[in-house]
């Protein structure tokens, strides 16, 4: 927990706090945004981009706040745009599937390739609730939403992702 | 399918990310981008043109930018 007056001095611009609160941050902001992009040289671009962002308005950081959950909310966002921008693109970022050649290879990399399909605020959702089992009031934190409604887009993910995998003809 | 049975398939294909941290230092990465001089797009300048046009043009228009400020 950076102190106050590395916050402050991080509001009013110093960029040596800022280096400093950085390497305090730096590990649990990548962990958290590799949850979601699932890529790890992505997920450093979403690293260096959110807190790039960061910076650029620290003018809106309340000192007195946790410097960890705004960080985090600011690498959510950034990761979404990643995976959207990725999407309009038609470039879907690979996910390694881990699952033994075979049958449930095959499987596996249905449901991955139905995965990548979902729309980008789903798939946020669905990985840190169904693939990373995050606590849902952590993720609502970290999208700014009511806990309500990252429950509804987990719902959503869920159906969508049985919608294309049934597509695909899977249904067992 | 049960939504249980689609979570662990989903779990089993994707499983959790996990890393100590990135791969190398991007600090540097960051400072570069934060001493950057600020570039002007064509769309900032086009939009800048556009407005002193406005203003030249409809001078009285300032008084109502005023007002919004």
């Amino acid at each position: 927990m950076p102190d106050a007056d590395l916050l402050k001095r991080f509001v009013q611009g110093d960029i040596a706090a800022f280096e400093s609160i950085f390497k305090q941050f730096e590990g649990e902001v990548y962990r958290w945004t590799l949850r979601i992009v699932r890529d790890g040289s992505t997920a450093e671009d979403v690293l260096v981009e959110a807190f790039w962002r960061a910076y650029r308005g620290r003018a809106r950081f309340d000192p007195s706040r946790s410097f960890g959950a705004w960080m985090r909310r600011i690498a959510t966002n950034v990761a979404r745009d990643h995976l959207r921008a990725a999407r309009t693109r038609g470039r879907l970022i690979n996910v390694e599937i881990q699952a033994p050649a075979g049958e449930d290879r095959d499987l596996a990399e249905s449901i991955a390739l139905a995965f990548r399909t979902l729309p980008p605020k789903l798939q946020v959702v669905a990985t840190l609730a169904l693939v990373e089992q995050q606590p849902y009031a952590e993720i609502a934190d970290a999208l700014d939403l009511p806990v309500g409604t990252v429950k509804s887009r987990v719902f959503r993910a869920i159906r969508a992702l049985r919608k294309e995998l049934a597509r695909q003809g899977i249904r067992s | 399918m049960t939504d249980e049975r689609l979570e662990q398939l989903l779990r089993a294909a994707l499983p959790p990310a996990s890393a100590e941290g990135p791969s190398r230092n991007l600090w540097p990465l960051i400072a570069d981008r934060i001493e950057a001089p600020v570039a002007w797009s064509w769309l900032d300048m086009g939009v800048a043109l556009v407005s002193a046009i406005a203003l030249i043009m409809f001078p009285k228009g300032l008084l109502l930018l005023v007002y919004h400020l």
